[in-house]
């Protein structure tokens, strides 16, 4: 559960500063976004094996 | 490059039957379960997702507003990254209520037909749209594909396909509950084939129009800055407005409601899903700006949504058979979704079939009518707006319409004191503003609203943020306070702690009116028929793993809970609950009934995994209590106020040979005799114990010890009785073994008086019978001598007498079978025998315990407690020493009194006087058993035993005293053996 606190923590971060993360359409870095996004996925992934492996 | 309209259809035919293919596969059971539930599969159909707005309508998305289109990415993303606090609890509800779309799981929280209805109603005008969308863009690609001027046509056979493909694959159950894995793979693998073909598509672009990447970073560095201007970026409160609108559709739009809850294979696969579908999503995202970008740069001719055919050629096709993939799967799954809800919500509601129907086979069919008919007016809808509108300005409104659930759905988890009143409060005026808003002018081209004070300019889906903040705002404002200034129903508190994440439901332990389950055919079968009465009561209790038989009030309970369960996932939570409450109501209760513990517990248990901190240590508490009382070597069995079994013991398993599973939630006297009739008796009784109770079971006498206590602290959870049952049957066996060696002990010790005492008259017998023969002459010397004779031979045949009633250890008499004993008589005996040993003379022993005194009792074992008394006393005091036995009724009581004048007792030992083996003689002297036997008699006999030293009566020495409740009828009479089991 302590895991879940954190995942909204994050999830509510993002929904509040994602805008800032964004490139103007068009940039040669128009591809960072999608980094940005690629790390939160991993995050993700990373906190719920943490969650599989507190259940064990 | 242009095709002809039958290449266009036989791809596409083809393709729809590959899909046929794939789910008969399945269907068949060709492929492997752990394939066909494997995550995997889950999260790929979770990218039905990606509808036709995903693959069109995204690129219509970005021309607009840049990277706007991500927020239909991120906001599902999002709501899946949070799926413990949001979907995972929303699984675990409509899995143990078998609800299977939002307005069952809405009509369970907020107990209303109504709410249903409405949200039936909401759910259906606010997903026509997106329907729409997705025939338009399949019209739209035939169209582009093939020049023809008349694409309906060729989209009406795909929506027949699409219907059949449905109906064959995605209504063949009966319950709504049931997963339709074949279906599930058949929408996986249209997610692959939509991913794999974008990423191609993308790639392909990437490399053909610009070789690569660094021919795109050189593009853009030309191009970026028109690009940019090109577009209105969303400003950030436009941008979150947007992300919250694609959350939202996680739970509140139909198809991903549908395939998130109700095919969901495992709670492991959603949360599989929390990483795996945001991959899935970014891979679908990725390719659109450059998709976009190389559409820009071709300069094509063809509208932004369709930038995907661009690139011409037979790469068209890939991109028609992805746009269609992503529409066939999002209609099948959309209509799959919505004609239960119709079915349950509308039709049920002003129409149910009578009970000679086939209820199944009328529901299977219904479901199927609808999925076609709401197939065929999505087709009519797209022939109305297709020409009016583009796929992001259907699909947007459609978002914002179904946006209006988020508010009760998040309360349903989080607020408990909602209710429908605001519910629907809330949702009339969001809908309203939606309607106003966007309704009017997309469906019916209304520009202006025009007042009483003025007029109101509608611009359609360019307002769409302020519609969107106006509608959420007055529908959450509305919810909120109207659920705060209105008090909930009964009904709808429970519906609110049923589904609340903070509180626990309560049920009462109340009875049913049908008291096996053939009444419960026999109610049921007045609603549903004698046939689906029969199957969903077998079905029932296959499921509860119950027996026809069982009969137990938790049994039933469990039962008409499952059987509504079962209803609801047939017929929708309001029809199943009307029919449930009016044919197999509870009985009228006298008392207050207590709390289900039994569904506590279950609930409990449920939530463990998700319980933390000082709850989750607390829950650790309370299964430690619960293990040490389940293991505990003492029988305990718990009863509610109503005596029902809550609480049976592995020692009460082990006594009575009777499992916990068959007795738990029955009546105590349901229980199998002789269990019933001794435990309802001793809950009877006035005493909380009862000491060494015999009881007959199947042959063999028991001896037990039977305790209680009353569960009254109004702050605990519920009130009732606690039992303890010991089995001293061992213990009782091994003491009447001491019993009876104490005996021999103390006959061993007394042989030595006896012999004297028999040596005696036995002298005296011999010295007059060796006078006789002097005496022959004299008849009245003769008749004298014998009278001396006899009188000695009947001294002897006292003393043996008392030996022998002494060693004769006895039947050993329960307390029905206690007879009236003569106190004044069992004190005479007692001391007459200590008086036979010698170190027995020498003393002065008084009884004066009236004659007329009698208790009920064991004459043998009472006569023995008084010897090993008086035998201490005797002990205790020197020669010439004096020893009271004395005996009075006191408080209604008798009291009997032995008092010596001897050493006394120190203080320190008072208190262990009474322990097994504890003497203060010398080694060899005692046994220390006498006292402990003492005490273990006068208890039996109801009694107590205490000690005083020193003795009241004589100011020094000590003075034993016990205390026998006196008889019920105080004129009993010596040998009047008249047990109490006769009376």
């Amino acid at each position: 559960m302590y895991f879940y606190r954190l995942v909204l923590v994050l999830v509510s971060l993002g929904y509040l500063f994602s805008p800032w993360f964004l490139v103007p359409w068009g940039s040669i870095e128009w591809y960072k976004p999608f980094l940005i996004w690629a790390g939160l996925i991993a995050a993700t992934l990373w906190l719920e094996q943490k969650r599989r492996l507190e259940q064990l | 490059m242009s095709f002809t309209l039958t290449q266009v259809f036989l791809l596409g035919v083809g393709y729809l039957s590959i899909l046929f293919a794939c789910a008969w596969v399945v269907e068949k059971g060709w492929l492997p379960q752990r394939l066909v539930r494997h995550p995997l599969i889950y999260v790929l159909a979770l990218g039905m997702y990606a509808s036709a707005w995903a693959f069109y309508g995204s690129f219509g998305m970005a021309e607009r507003y840049g990277y706007g289109y991500l927020t239909y990415y991120l906001g599902i993303a999002g709501a899946f990254v949070l799926a413990p606090v949001l979907l995972l609890p929303l699984l675990r509800l409509t899995r143990t209520y078998q609800l299977t779309s939002l307005p069952d799981l809405l009509a369970f929280r907020y107990r209303s037909r109504w709410v249903g209805m409405l949200v039936t109603l909401g759910l259906l005008f606010g997903s026509m749209p997106l329907l729409a969308l997705q025939i338009q863009a399949i019209g739209d690609v035939i169209h582009l594909l093939t020049n023809e001027s008349s694409p309906y046509h060729l989209a009406f056979v795909f929506c027949a396909v699409i219907t059949l493909f449905a109906i064959l694959f995605g209504a063949r159950h009966i319950s709504l509950r049931e997963r339709h894995e074949s279906l599930l793979v058949a929408i996986a693998l249209e997610s692959l084939v939509k991913l794999i073909a974008f990423l191609i598509l993308g790639g392909i672009t990437l490399y053909s129009v610009f070789g690569g990447f660094e021919g795109l970073e050189k593009w853009l560095q030309v191009n970026g800055d028109s690009l940019a201007t090109a577009v209105q970026p969303l400003e950030d409160s436009q941008w979150r407005t947007l992300l919250l609108l694609f959350f939202a559709t996680a739970v509140s739009m139909p198809h991903i409601f549908h395939i998130i809850f109700t095919e969901n294979p495992s709670e492991e696969a959603l949360m599989q899903a929390t990483w795996m579908l945001p991959l899935f999503l970014l891979l679908l995202a990725l390719p659109v700006p450059v998709i976009f970008w190389a559409h820009q740069a071709l300069e094509s001719q063809l509208p932004a949504e369709y930038a995907s055919l661009a690139l011409g050629g037979y790469w068209t096709l890939l991109s028609f058979i992805a746009g269609l993939a992503a529409a066939s799967g999002t209609i099948i799954v959309m209509t799959l979704a919505l004609a239960p809800m119709l079915l349950n919500h509308l039709v049920l509601a002003v129409y149910q079939p009578p009970a000679r129907f086939d209820i199944y086979y009328w529901l299977v069919w219904m479901r199927r009518l609808l999925i076609a008919s709401l197939i065929f007016v999505a087709y009519l809808v797209y022939l109305v707006l297709s020409v009016k509108h583009d796929l992001a300005t259907l699909g947007l409104s459609a978002f914002i319409g179904t946006l209006q659930f988020l508010p009760g759905i998040l309360a349903l988890l989080y607020w408990p004191s909602a209710n429908r009143k605001g519910l629907l409060a809330g949702l009339l005026l969001g809908f309203g503003t939606w309607f106003v808003g966007l309704g009017l002018p997309l469906m019916f081209g209304v520009q202006e609203l025009t007042w009483i004070g003025g007029t109101l300019e509608l611009r359609g889906i360019d307002d769409w943020y302020t519609v969107t903040l106006i509608s959420i705002t007055l529908n959450i404002l509305a919810f909120i306070s109207i659920s705060l200034t209105t008090e909930p129903s009964e009904e709808e508190k429970i519906g609110a702690q049923a589904c609340s994440q903070d509180s626990l439901l309560h049920p009462k332990r109340l009875q049913l009116q049908a008291r096996n389950p053939a009444d419960m055919i026999r109610f049921l079968s007045i609603p549903l028929g004698q046939t689906t009465a029969q199957q969903e009561v077998a079905r029932a209790l296959a499921e509860l793993n119950l027996s026809e038989q069982d009969a137990r009030p938790y049994a039933m309970r469990r039962l008409r809970d499952r059987i509504q369960a079962n209803l609801s996932g047939m017929m929708g939570p309001a029809v199943a609950q009307e029919i449930i409450d009016r044919h197999l109501p509870w009985k009228t209760a006298d008392t207050d009934n207590d709390n289900d513990i039994h569904f506590v517990e279950r609930h409990l248990e449920d939530y463990r995994s998700r319980l933390t901190g000082m709850a989750r240590e607390l829950d650790k508490l309370r299964r430690h209590h619960r293990q040490t009382l389940l293991y505990l070597p003492v029988g305990i069995c718990t009863l509610g106020r109503d005596q029902e079994v809550l609480m049976w013991n592995r020692a009460m398993e082990e006594l009575t040979g009777i499992s916990g599973d068959e007795v738990i939630g029955s009546r105590i006297r349901h229980l199998p005799p002789p269990w019933n009739q001794a435990l309802d008796s001793f809950l009877e009784d006035d005493r909380l114990q009862l000491y060494r109770q015999p009881l007959e079971v199947s042959g063999q006498r028991l001896w037990l010890s039977l305790h209680k206590a009353r569960l009254d602290d109004p702050a605990a959870l519920m009130g009732g009785t606690v039992l303890l049952v010991e089995d001293q049957s061992d213990f009782k066996r091994l003491e009447d073994e001491l019993i009876h060696n104490e005996r021999l002990a103390s006959i061993g010790r007394l042989a030595a008086g006896v012999a004297h005492e028999i040596g005696n008259p036995v002298t005296g017998i011999s010295s007059l019978a060796q006078n006789l023969k002097y005496d022959a002459e004299d008849p009245e010397a003769v008749r004298e001598t014998s009278l001396q004779i006899l009188q000695l031979t009947q001294r002897i045949t006292r003393i043996v007498q008392s030996l022998v009633s002494f060693s004769h250890a006895g039947r050993h008499r329960d307390v029905r079978q206690f007879e009236a004993v003569d106190l004044h008589s069992a004190l005479d005996e007692a001391i007459n025998l200590i008086s036979l040993s010698p170190s027995g003379r020498n003393r002065s022993y008084q009884n004066t315990c009236p004659t007329d005194l009698v208790v009920r009792g064991d004459t043998q074992r009472l006569v023995q407690v008084f010897v090993n008394l008086v035998a201490n006393a005797r002990d205790a005091t020197q020669e010439q020493g004096q020893i009271i036995c004395t005996a009075y009724r006191q408080d209604q009581e008798v009291r009997v009194e032995i008092h010596d004048d001897g050493c006394g007792i120190p203080e320190q030992e008072l208190e262990h006087l009474f322990e097994p083996f504890f003497t203060t003689k010398e080694a060899g002297e005692g046994t220390g058993l006498g006292l402990a036997l003492v005490y273990s008699i006068v208890e039996e006999h109801a009694g107590q035993v205490t000690v005083l030293s020193p003795s009241p009566l004589l100011g020094l020495g000590s003075c034993f005293q016990c205390r026998f409740p006196l008889p019920q009828s105080s004129q009993e009479k010596p040998d009047d053996h008249e047990s109490y089991s006769d009376r």
